[in-house]
């Protein structure tokens, strides 16, 4: 009864309650959105911008589509992001494995591994400038510490190991990135993130029932078997929630690229290609024309992480 | 006996060893970092450390930038950024968490509001801010920041509400409390520390925001800390020390806060997908 009461009072204040809020995501995201929109099907260039501007149709998309810096710098971005998500993850869960056990030595671990994924972005990318320089970078160091070359982790020269490769080799090299620069930024990038996905598997491990693993063990399941049986089943939800989450963070990377190599049109991963025509070239409409398919490709995603978002909320 | 713990020890001294060397992978650089930041420009470029700590490069950024400047600024955009999501957003949080307004729709929307990549409104934003003339102002970032700041003010906030047993409010309202009260004197001071946690984070983030700060600052004016540190790298040459020094000072705030909350920041970085 008291409930039925309450009721009408609580259905006006309910959505007075949410109305600024979405008042002002209307104004920083949707608004700019369409903005976008309607800025991509115009010509705005700098001369322009407080003037008028002329329609042009879909002619800033065909700019966009039919650029081959920006076709290097997509391939660029999905490789990038192929490449860390994987070796995130097959380090991170093998990380987590050995870490999974209770000591204050792992605490303290676990504490000091954050460090990585909150420092500034930026900083980092200008910190592993001074750790990868060819003369006096502390990797350079380290590497001829142990008696081999030092190589030259910022420039586009070729990896031999991939230039090497028969028959593919140059093609590696010319289309694939397999130059010491694009390296060096999965490197960082990986650096950076590890940490993080092996601290979301290791809390996904400790949430697996001891028994589970007891009855494996009684049954005679050997470490690996329980790994690939037991374990990986377990987690796939997590695996695919990370795969997500990692995906959605590598798309939005730019800081780091930034800071190592500037705008070189070599180096660029898509957002900095954004960056690039916006304000370096300052062609606005055809940047708002990549925005727009930049977009569009992320929300997809985005859809099928909440979704298992959702799904995680409705089993709990 | 003693062999069985000698035996356990020795199981131990791998584990032992690669703890060492994550430790080695991923905190050197952050201590050679800091360290390097009291060394000559010249030791950094050959990394030839010496015992000698000067503070010439920490001179040197406050003799040739504004960086204090910088530094306000990057207080005023952070934690008015901060203030306003949490005063708009932790209502809306409430609302949400308590009676689902909006459904998952509104849900959905604020979550993919977060994974937006930022590089997509610097041209709306810069257009936008120039024809209303508040480009190149702290009042600019603090728009831009909320794009980011809100939803995941809301979408935490959400979360930490939802632990307050609705149970306690009950008899809060049996008791005479109307809406306001019940928030303010019960449900929110319940959801305190989490509340706080996902401020702290809120202001992380925006201190590290790069993106915005260098897109919609055309002067000094309304620039924030991550901008000085790329001061020092020109095409011509780069200045380690005073770059270092500037990396220092962007950095050390951040690594206090992130002690204060670390509890909280996988739980951050995932939008409360994992804890």
């Amino acid at each position: 009864m008291k409930k039925m009461n309450h009721k009408p009072v609580q259905l006006k204040d309910k959505y007075k309650m949410v109305l600024p809020s979405i008042a002002v995501l209307l104004i920083v995201t949707l608004f700019p959105f369409l903005y976008t929109l309607n800025v991509s099907l115009h010509k705005v260039v700098g001369r322009n911008i407080r003037t008028e501007w002329p329609w042009v149709g879909l002619r800033n998309f065909i700019n966009v589509i039919s650029d081959k810096i920006m076709w290097n710098a997509f391939l660029r971005t999905v490789e990038f992001i192929a490449i860390v998500i994987l070796v995130e993850l097959v380090l991170g869960f093998m990380l987590a494995l050995i870490f999974n056990q209770e000591s204050i030595l792992m605490r303290l671990m676990r504490t000091i591994l954050i460090i990585p994924m909150v420092i500034t972005p930026v900083v980092v990318g200008l910190m592993w400038k001074a750790l990868l320089k060819l003369d006096g970078g502390l990797v350079n160091d380290l590497i001829g510490f142990l008696g081999l070359t030092p190589l030259p982790w910022l420039t586009s020269q070729p990896i031999p190991l991939f230039a090497n490769f028969p028959i593919i080799g140059n093609f590696l090299v010319q289309h694939l990135n397999a130059k010491y620069s694009f390296l060096s930024l999965v490197v960082i990038d990986i650096w950076q993130w590890t940490p993080f996905v092996m601290l979301i598997f290791l809390s996904s491990l400790q949430s697996i029932p001891q028994e589970v693993k007891e009855a494996a063990q009684v049954d005679g399941a050997k470490y690996w078997q329980q790994v690939w049986f037991i374990i990986m089943p377990m987690l796939k939800p997590t695996l695919i929630v990370i795969f997500l989450l990692r995906t959605i963070d590598a798309l939005k990377v730019f800081d780091t690229v930034y800071a190592l190599y500037g705008s070189a049109a070599d180096q660029r991963l898509l957002n900095v290609h954004v960056m690039n025509i916006a304000l370096r070239l300052r062609n606005y409409g055809q940047g708002a024309a990549l925005s727009i398919l930049i977009l569009i490709a992320t929300s997809l995603i985005s859809q099928w992480f909440v979704k298992f978002v959702n799904q995680g909320a409705v089993n709990e | 006996m003693n062999n069985r713990q000698l035996l356990r020890f020795i199981k131990k001294v791998p584990l032992f060893l690669l703890c060492i060397l994550i430790f080695f992978i991923w905190i050197t650089p952050i201590i050679w970092l800091i360290y390097g930041s009291f060394q000559s420009t010249d030791a950094i470029a050959q990394s030839n450390f010496s015992s000698e700590l000067t503070l010439d490069n920490y001179k040197e950024v406050f003799e040739r930038t504004n960086v204090l400047d910088f530094f306000i600024n990057s207080i005023i955009v952070a934690s008015t950024a901060t203030f306003f999501s949490a005063l708009i957003g932790i209502p809306a949080a409430y609302s949400m968490a308590r009676w689902n307004t909006g459904g998952m729709g509104l849900a959905f929307w604020i979550l993919s509001s977060r994974m937006m990549p930022p590089a997509v409104s610097i041209i709306p934003f810069f257009l936008m801010f120039t024809k209303i003339g508040i480009v190149d102002t702290v009042y600019g970032l603090i728009i831009a920041h909320l794009t980011f700041g809100l939803a995941f003010m809301i979408w935490m906030s959400r979360v930490f509400i939802c632990e307050v047993p609705t149970e306690i409010e009950e008899a809060a309202k049996i008791d005479g409390a109307n809406l306001w009260q019940t928030l303010t004197r019960v449900t929110l001071p319940l959801a305190k520390p989490g509340l706080i946690a996902t401020m702290i984070l809120n202001l992380i983030f925006s201190w590290n925001e790069y993106l915005f700060a260098f897109s919609l600052s055309l002067t000094e004016k309304s620039r924030t800390l991550p901008i000085v540190a790329g001061i020092f790298v020109t095409s011509y040459q780069i200045k380690w020390g005073p770059m270092f020094a500037a990396a220092g000072i962007i950095t050390i705030p951040i690594l206090i806060l992130a002690l204060l909350v670390q509890r909280h920041i996988i739980g951050g970085l995932t939008m409360g997908a994992f804890k």
